[in-house]
Order: C-alpha cells, then sequence, then structure tokens
C-alpha cells in the first residue's frame, strides 16, 4: 500500500463527502438523486469504480437505505446520502439498523420542507435526525458548518458507526452541499476499527453454528432487555462523544448565541459585527446535535443576559436548549424556514431589537 | 441382531428447533428441502439466507446457516447488497406474497430487472398469514379473506398478480418455475426446480426464481386434505405450473 | 481583505467557471474562497449564478448581499443583479449583450466581452475576457497566478486551448488598462 501524502483542494461539499467515505474505507454505497446532494452520487460512481468498490444507483431511498443494510450485514463500511423527503423514506431502515446493531453512515444535505418543499438550504430535519425514526433508539448525529468539516466528521462517522454498531448521520444542508472551499483531504488518517473483527457478520457459517441478525424479539421480556442494552450503548455515546465549539467565552460575552452548521458559520460573522458596534456576544455550536451538549450549554448560558437561538427552521434545536439552561425566559428565537438563509446583518439586527 | 441402515435423516442445515408453522403449511415443507439441498450442495459455510416479515419471519429459527432479517417486502435489495459485498457466497431470499408482491413490488421487480445473480424463493398462499388472513395482491378472484368478506371484486381489488409470469419480461431473469408441495411427486418436483435456482446461482447464470404454490389452511378455514385440493384444483389453474423461462 | 463577487449571466457563458477560476486563483494565493452556485430548478430557464467571497480571514457567511464586484454578463442579469449594487460596487458589465444598461449606483467598467470574443474566433472565451477585465479593475490577483490555475483548470486541454485563453484573459485585461 502506497502512503497518500495530504492534499489541499478546492472542492464542494458533496465531494468532500465522497473523498472522506473512500479515505474512510467506505466500499459500499447506495443512493437515489434528488437535490440538492446529486453531487455525491454522481461522483461516487467514479470515484467508487476507481477504489473498486461497489457503487448502486438504488431505485428508491426506501432501497438505498435497505442495500446498506444488507451490506452492513454483511460485514462492509457502507453509505447512503439523501435529502429531507428522501431521508424521511430511509427513517425506515435508520430504525432497522439500530434494532440490528448494524453499523452505517448516512448524510442528509437538508432542503425546505414540509412535502416536497424546495431545494434551498435549510435545518428543516433537526427533529427528524435527533428523533429519528420509530422504536426506543438514537443516532449520533454530528452537524459540520464548513467544507473541512464535511470531509472530517464523515469520516468521524464511519468510526464512530463501527465503534458503537450504530447508523451515524451528518445533517449537512443544500448550501454546505453545494459550498466550494479549500479543504485538506487527510489522506494518511487511519480509520478506527476498520480492520476489527466482525464477529457478528454474516460472512457464511464457516466452522460454526449459523447467526442472525435481527432486530425481532417477541419472547416476553426479550425486547425489553435489549431496549436497555442499547440504553447503556446511548449512555456511553452520549458519555465520550459530545463535541461542541464554544467561541468568545473568554470575554464573559453578555449574549450568547446557539446556533449550528450553516447558521453558525454566519453567526460567527454576526458576532464580528456586533463587536464593532460594542456588543459582546460569543457563539455556543452543537457539533453533535445528538448527543446533545446540554450540560456544557447550561454552563455556557449561566452568566449570560440572553440567549439567541437562531435556526433555519421555525424552533426545533430550541427544544433542546429549553431543556438545557436554566432560565428559559432568557431565551429568545430567531427563524429562517422554507429555504431562508440569513445574512450576519439580518441576526444582528435581530439581537439589537432585543437587547434596547 | 439385525444391522441398522440410515435411510432418513435431518438435514445438518436444519436446527433442533421444531416448525411452528400451521398444520397442513407448505412452508416447513419448503423449509426442509432448502436445508436439503443446501446439505447436498455442501454450501452450508457458504451461504447467506434474507428471511421476509410474514410467516417465514421465524425461518431463521429453523435453518442452521447464517440469516438476516429484512424489512416488509426489502429482502431482494438486502441480498443485492450482500450479494455484492460476498460475490463469492451463495446469497437467496425467501418471501411470502404480502411481502414480495403487495410492499416490495418495487424492490423485486429491480433486483430482477439488475439481474443480479440471486437465488429468489416466493412462497404464494393467495393470503396474508401471519397478520390473519387479509386480501393480499395475490388472492384469488371471489376469495373470503378478512379484509374481502364478500370475496375479491375486480372493481374493488383488481385482478390476481402473477408474479412468475410479470417477471419473465425481464432480460436479467434466467429461470423462473411455478411449482406446489401438495404431494410426493410435485414436492420431488419442487426440490428440483430449487436445486437448479441455487445451482444456478453457483454456476454465475443469474437471476433464478421459483413460485411455490403453498397452502394456507388455517386463515382458508380448511382442513389440510381440502386446502392441498383446493391447490391443485382451484389455484394452480389460476397460476399454471411448469417450467415458465429457462435462458441457458 | 475581503472581497464579494456576485457573478451572473445565462447558462453555457461560463459564469460557474469564472467564479471558480477567481476562486482558485485566491486559493492560490493563499487567501480563503468560498464559492456557491444557483443550483436545480433555479437554473431552469437558463438562469446562471455564483456568488463568491475572497478574504485574508475566515468566511464566515458566503452568501452575498452587496457585492464589492457585480459581474453581469447579459440583459437579463443586469435587470436582476443591478438593484443589489450599492455606491462601492464595481459592476463590471458586458456590453455586447446590454443594449440597456440599467444599473444605478456603483463603478462601472464596460466591456464588449462577446465582441472580443468573437474576434478570437470563440464564444465560449466571454468568461475569460471578463476575468482578464476583473484583473486589471480590481488589481487583487497576480496576471501570473491567473495563467497558472487556468493552465491547472484545463487540465488535458491545456495543449490546444491555452493559448487561446491566454489572448482572451489579455484583452479582457488591456481593455480595461
Amino acid at each position: 500500500m502506497t502512503t497518500k501524502s495530504n492534499e489541499k483542494v478546492f472542492i464542494k461539499g458533496n465531494h468532500a463527502v465522497v473523498e472522506a467515505a473512500l479515505d474512510a474505507g467506505c466500499r459500499f454505497y447506495a443512493g437515489y438523486p434528488i437535490t440538492p446532494q446529486n453531487e455525491i452520487p454522481e461522483f461516487m460512481s467514479k470515484r467508487m469504480h476507481e477504489e473498486k468498490g461497489t457503487f448502486i444507483q438504488a431505485e428508491s431511498e426506501l432501497i438505498s437505505v435497505n442495500m446498506v443494510f444488507g451490506a452492513a450485514a454483511a460485514g462492509a463500511r457502507a453509505m447512503t446520502t439523501s435529502s429531507s423527503p428522501g431521508i424521511s423514506l430511509m427513517q425506515e431502515g435508520i430504525s432497522y439498523m439500530a434494532g440490528c446493531e448494524l453499523p452505517a453512515v448516512l448524510v442528509n444535505v437538508m432542503r425546505g420542507g414540509p412535502g416536497l418543499g424546495n431545494i434551498q438550504p435549510s435545518q428543516s430535519d433537526y427533529f427528524q435526525a435527533t428523533r429519528p425514526g420509530h422504536g426506543d433508539f438514537r443516532m449520533i448525529t454530528l452537524a459540520p458548518h464548513n467544507i473541512q468539516e464535511m470531509y472530517n466528521f464523515t469520516f468521524d462517522a464511519f468510526d464512530l458507526a463501527d465503534k458503537y454498531r450504530n447508523p451515524v448521520m451528518i445533517l449537512a444542508d443544500g448550501l454546505l452541499g453545494q459550498l466550494m472551499e479549500n479543504v485538506e483531504l487527510d489522506r494518511s488518517r487511519k480509520p478506527l476499527y476498520l480492520n476489527t473483527p466482525k464477529p457478528w457478520a454474516l460472512t457464511g457459517a464457516k466452522g460454526r453454528d449459523g447467526q442472525r441478525i435481527l432486530s425481532l424479539l417477541m419472547q416476553p421480556g426479550v425486547l425489553e432487555k435489549h431496549n436497555f442494552d442499547l440504553k447503556k450503548k446511548y449512555d456511553l455515546m452520549t458519555k465520550d462523544e459530545i463535541k461542541f465549539e464554544a467561541q468568545g467565552m473568554e470575554n464573559n460575552p453578555d449574549y450568547l448565541i446557539v446556533a449550528f452548521g450553516t447558521v453558525a458559520r454566519i453567526s460567527k460573522g454576526t458576532i464580528r459585527l456586533a463587536a464593532e458596534e460594542g456588543l459582546k456576544a460569543g457563539l455556543f455550536r452543537p457539533i453533535t446535535v445528538w448527543p446533545f451538549p446540554y450540560a456544557q450549554l447550561k454552563e455556557a448560558a449561566k452568566k449570560v443576559k440572553k440567549i439567541f437561538v437562531l435556526e433555519m427552521n421555525m424552533g426545533q434545536m430550541l427544544d433542546d436548549v429549553k431543556i438545557a439552561v436554566e432560565d428559559a425566559s432568557k431565551i429568545e428565537f430567531y427563524g429562517r424556514p422554507g429555504g431562508g438563509v440569513p445574512t450576519a446583518e439580518e441576526l444582528l439586527k435581530f439581537i439589537k431589537g432585543k437587547v434596547k | 441382531m439385525a444391522s441398522e441402515k440410515t435411510v432418513y435423516k435431518k438435514p445438518k442445515s436444519l436446527t433442533d428447533v421444531n416448525f411452528t408453522y400451521c398444520w397442513g403449511c407448505g412452508h416447513s415443507t419448503v423449509h426442509k428441502l432448502i436445508a436439503e439441498i443446501v446439505d447436498e450442495l455442501n454450501i452450508r459455510e457458504t451461504l447467506i439466507g434474507v428471511a421476509p416479515v410474514g410467516c417465514a419471519v421465524f425461518a431463521y429459527d429453523f435453518w442452521n446457516f447464517d440469516v438476516t432479517e429484512a424489512a416488509h417486502g426489502r429482502a431482494p435489495v438486502v441480498a443485492t447488497a450482500i450479494k455484492r459485498v460476498h460475490p463469492d457466497k451463495t446469497v437467496f431470499c425467501y418471501q411470502g406474497d404480502g411481502d414480495m408482491v403487495s410492499i416490495g413490488l418495487a424492490e423485486i421487480m429491480h433486483t430482477a430487472n439488475r439481474g443480479e445473480n440471486l437465488t429468489v424463493i416466493f412462497i404464494n398462499n393467495t393470503n396474508y398469514g401471519m397478520t390473519g388472513g387479509q386480501l393480499a395482491p395475490t388472492s384469488l378472484m371471489g376469495q373470503v379473506t378478512t379484509t374481502s368478506p364478500r370475496g375479491r371484486e375486480a372493481a374493488l381489488h383488481g385482478y390476481p398478480i402473477k408474479m412468475a409470469e410479470l417477471l419473465t419480461q425481464f432480460e436479467g431473469v434466467k429461470y423462473i418455475e411455478r411449482v406446489k408441495v401438495t404431494d410426493a411427486a410435485s414436492v420431488i418436483k419442487t426440490k428440483k426446480a430449487l436445486k437448479k435456482a441455487f445451482l444456478n446461482q453457483i454456476n454465475g447464470v443469474g437471476f433464478s426464481f421459483v413460485e411455490v404454490l403453498s397452502s394456507c389452511p388455517a386463515n382458508w378455514r380448511m382442513d389440510p386434505v381440502t386446502a392441498n385440493a383446493h391447490i391443485d384444483k382451484n389455484i394452480a389453474a389460476y397460476y399454471p405450473l411448469g417450467l415458465i423461462k429457462d435462458v441457458k | 481583505m475581503i472581497e464579494q463577487i456576485i457573478i451572473a449571466g445565462s447558462g453555457g457563458q461560463g459564469v460557474l467557471t469564472l467564479g471558480i477560476f477567481l476562486a482558485r486563483i485566491a486559493v492560490y494565493e493563499g487567501k480563503n474562497a468560498a464559492w456557491l452556485p444557483s443550483y436545480g430548478a433555479e437554473k431552469r430557464g437558463g438562469f446562471s449564478f455564483c456568488s463568491l467571497v475572497i478574504s485574508d480571514k475566515e468566511i464566515y457567511s458566503p452568501v452575498v448581499e452587496t457585492p464589492d464586484t457585480l459581474i453581469v454578463f447579459d440583459q437579463r442579469a443586469i435587470e436582476s443583479y443591478a438593484a443589489r449594487a450599492a455606491e462601492k460596487t464595481m459592476i463590471i458589465e458586458n456590453t455586447s449583450l446590454i443594449p440597456n444598461d440599467t444599473a444605478g449606483k456603483g463603478k462601472k467598467v464596460l466591456v464588449a466581452a462577446s465582441g472580443i470574443a468573437k474576434a478570437l474566433q470563440s464564444d465560449k472565451v466571454t468568461n475569460i475576457v471578463l476575468a482578464g477585465a476583473y484583473l486589471a479593475a480590481k488589481k487583487i490577483f497576480t496576471f501570473q497566478n491567473a495563467e497558472t490555475i487556468m493552465k491547472d483548470m484545463l487540465g488535458s486541454k491545456a495543449g490546444s486551448l491555452m493559448q487561446k485563453n491566454i489572448d482572451a484573459l489579455k484583452s479582457g485585461f488591456e481593455s480595461v488598462k
């Protein structure tokens, strides 16, 4: 195997996802066309062939996600990608993978909804990412805010999926999918657990009895125990995998912006503009929107006068912020639904209107 | 003392769990035939099965080889992925008529059209067995079920889908045969067809499909003998038995 | 420094490529760049648009409201985007396809880019003529670095197409000087 050196490339978020998946050892992809993530299956069809892996253009999102289920059951690192309406269809397979404890990576390049909505950037799927599917299960969900993170987090997602034998979602949006930025591809990064044996995988019962991948547990008490066992796993994720970024907290800010993904990066511009006008604001950016950094946000929110929750939806992460902070009366919410992307100036104007 | 000779034994590919299917149900017969074939072809250690949702959802309790569940109707695409990941393994899926012809129609059609090198076993008992005998796309005209109390009517329910015939048009489909398991002769024929469907995959021939007309006495409200006679007389009259497609 | 650019025109004119070209020169010069296209249904009707932010610092919002530079390829583009211009905005107009200049605020740079491209016997380099005009008008990038990136972007086609593109870049550059 040749050692590859790192590469700096100017690429789209959707392309960064492909490079990260392949660098992380993913050799199975199934996906279905939907805007604004089409560059992923398009580019993947070319790159996966070069890496001698399997690319399948599935005939629906139900088919993509169930192909990923099959590939994961067979022991492969597998991924599918889609955008909001397609993710709704995939919730079936996500729940089955959680129940069967199968590792897989899903990327959601969110667009406006409900229904067919539009194809503009949106954060309308915070709920269906952090409260996914049917049944009592959880899924680590990482929210990148630039193209470097689209690459890094997609890579991380494969390691996390294998570490916990659970699906992991990347929660991006149309802006991050389409945006081109400079990215360092870490070609020397070693995937964790890639070569760790998967004794549970179905590879043929050589020298042993047959084994099963299943989530159907009908005997009295067995499913209840399974759910308790899963909870232990989710507790470990909550203990060890929470990621967030806090900016400007060292200046004891008067105001705290809580935002994720695209809105978080725009908010950084708002904070810069606010400083020019003498307003001291900090940013708290959940990177894992599940597990949500409740304790860390509670701490960051203690001393501020107001908390501004800013989202490209009508208040979804807002619920988690309310759970986290002690005094919900300090919270102000501003949302742009249906594909609206706020500007830094627009957010500043809202904040100024509330602090007068 | 007379010497003893083994003339019959349980296949290695069956577990010690007793079949839990209803009296007269065709599933147990087909399960056992599959296990015998797996033993005879010596593929128990290189085989991966995909079980459906429906009565055969517990198939993995009875088979002693690797088996995964699949969401309702999705078995062919789960099998597709497994085969692509392990092209050297033998992969089959086992589905009932509610699973395949109703909720999973897209999955089976596209898998057939892609010409995946898989073995697909289709158990057609003309109703939803597991959930209590509701109308299936395969239910016969006039068939009374728990959701068609006045019998199947064309104006309300359309006509029964002939799955085996439907799949013949796909170039990627290499072998289709319809069989039944109502008597010793038909069971032997079924075994031959199933074996061919597995051998086709092993020999790289491609997508092979066996439809088994199977009885469901419990939901049909018949005793097993009458149920088998119903297949011979009525069901096989609508769903013709025999070889339907065979591309060498 | 921060430079916010909007480029607008119609499909096939090389609007998006011009944006990527300028972005990649910026990256080559050690700056940050963020390029965002219109996509999907927005493209219906042949409209083409991209925004580009170039900065020494981390780029927060890639969405451009009020551009420092507005590059418009045709009449429809100027009519759609002239209102975004402020006094500080430099508007680079392809006058060949803009019979009726509707721009109000802003400093205008008028280039008959399609005409110049035609004279070079290639309509396809209209965007490169405008790139040349941009280099000369804004003086952010060096001509030499633009050449390097152009060669890289042309890739295997550089042999046959490089000279024509260099000529287009030069012509655009000189039309402003």
